[in-house]
């Protein structure tokens, strides 16, 4: 069987048996896959010490004849996001990064999109370029990607357009924005004002694989936050393991 | 497992329970003790029973002892108000075998992982603090593992415990005796560079 190479971001590790590693990578050609470095804990020469939790790698893998892991050949280091190591706070972010992007992606469903997305979202966190935007925009983008895009164009009640006056509520199980006159703001259903939902739609739609200036003020920034935390609670349909721990400092 | 006979089949069984064990392995090992005298089968029923029973975590550093605290923790001599912070008692047993390190260790029991659900609460980081006052303690050796969560676990601690007049240090990072900077990756080439130690010291 041929090898494959493609670049990949190490996703989990896992010791297997004495010496090997079982990796979770997530490859910007094939998606989430899992494989084995044989001896890669024994031996440094092979993987040079790539195979760490958020690094960017080039790696190369063969399918095995059975089963779904394949087998790494060699790992080469592309960045290894260093910002991350050195703080806490950082590796909460990278670490709830890589559970929504598990979650959304769970194995073998490719997208290049998600792939860039992870990468610069790390890279933007690791040199502390605006990390709380970053993570917004992360969030928004990576549920646009996995097919959750928040639906900002009419009232999913009675389908009224929104063309941007007022306050417009979010509703978590339609997914979709509702207007005042169906709804009433709440902590089930959190409001958004005009710049809020401006804010979102650029996010959303954009070219660039990460904007990590959302160019709203800080309370859009906070109405953001409160309507992605419970889109993807709602959608994710269980709290991501890191969010607990985001949270003390979601709000801070 | 059908093969064997039910008792055999049992061995088997809990054998392939092991890491790293698999299933031809489980068969060697029990058939191994199926034609060894009865005293390895009585010693290592014993052993296991033991280990179970009598193992438990020093109340004081959370390693792992037969008598509580264990035998460092009471070693006089080893209380010079150094602590030796590390992940796991795999760790402390490397460092004991290099004979360098002279003083106290604290056994966290794990690192800050949010991807494995492990947060501050659940590291032995509450029974560190209580420690400072009560050893005496002036300095703070961190060895943990160079790995994501061993190192954000490190500046986690370094924060935490800024400001309490304790000179904390880090065990150094660089190349191994033997290695070959041809094969070093990147990210320890520069560190080693980075902190590089001057040759008439
Ligand atoms: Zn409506
Ligand atoms: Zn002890």
């Amino acid at each position: 069987m041929e090898p494959k190479k493609t670049e990949a971001i190490i996703l989990r590790t896992r010791d297997l048996g004495e010496s090997d590693l079982l990796v979770t990578f997530f490859s910007s050609l094939y998606g989430n896959l899992k494989g084995v470095a044989k001896g890669a804990r024994r031996s440094s020469k092979r993987f040079a010490n790539s195979l760490s939790t958020f690094s960017l790698v080039d790696l190369q893998s063969r399918e095995r004849r059975s089963g779904d892991l394949v087998l790494l050949e060699s790992c080469e280091l592309l960045d290894g996001f260093p910002g991350i190591r050195s703080d806490y706070n950082l590796l909460l972010r990278a670490s709830y990064m890589v559970e929504m992007t598990e979650t959304l992606f769970p194995s073998n469903v490719p997208s290049f999109e998600m792939f860039q997305l992870l990468r610069f979202a790390l890279e933007a966190i690791s040199k502390r370029q605006n990390v709380d935007e970053s993570m917004i925009s992360f969030q928004a983008r990576a549920m646009k990607i996995g097919g959750f895009g928040i639906n900002l164009s009419r009232c999913s009640r009675c389908g009224r357009q929104y063309k941007g006056e007022g306050r417009a509520l979010f509703h978590p199980p339609s997914g979709s924005i509702v207007c005042l006159a169906c709804e009433k703001e709440s902590v089930m259903t959190p409001g958004m004002g005009p710049d809020t939902v401006s804010a979102l739609h650029r996010v959303q739609s954009s070219e660039r694989p990460l904007s990590n200036r959302l160019e709203c003020s800080d309370n859009a920034v906070s109405e953001l936050k409160a309507v992605l935390t419970s889109h993807i609670e709602h959608c994710l349909g269980k709290k991501l393991k890191s969010a607990k721990y985001l949270h003390p400092i979601r709000f801070q | 497992m059908g093969v064997y006979p039910p008792s055999l089949g049992r061995l088997i069984e809990q054998f392939s329970k092991f890491p790293g064990v698999g299933k031809k392995s489980a068969e060697r090992l029990a058939l191994y003790v199926l034609r060894s005298p009865k005293e390895l089968a009585e010693g290592l029923a014993q052993s296991l029973l033991d280990v179970k029973e009598k193992i438990k975590l020093c109340s004081v550093c959370f390693n792992l002892t037969d008598t509580d605290p264990c035998p460092i923790c009471t070693d006089q001599r080893r209380a010079n108000g150094i602590l030796c912070v590390i992940e796991g008692p795999g760790d402390q047993l490397a460092i004991e075998k290099s004979g360098a390190f002279r003083g106290r260790y604290h056994i966290l029991q794990g690192v800050l992982s949010p991807l494995d659900g492990i947060g501050v609460e659940d590291l032995r980081i509450s029974e560190l603090i209580s420690r400072l006052k009560k050893e005496e303690i002036r300095e703070i050796i961190l060895a943990l593992n160079p790995t994501v969560e061993g190192e954000a676990t490190a500046s986690y601690l370094t924060d935490f415990l800024k400001g309490r007049g304790l000179s904390i240090t880090r065990i150094a990072l660089g190349i191994p005796l033997g290695g070959d900077l041809k094969y070093i990756d990147s990210m320890t080439l520069k560190r080693s560079l980075d902190n590089r130690s001057p040759c008439d010291s």
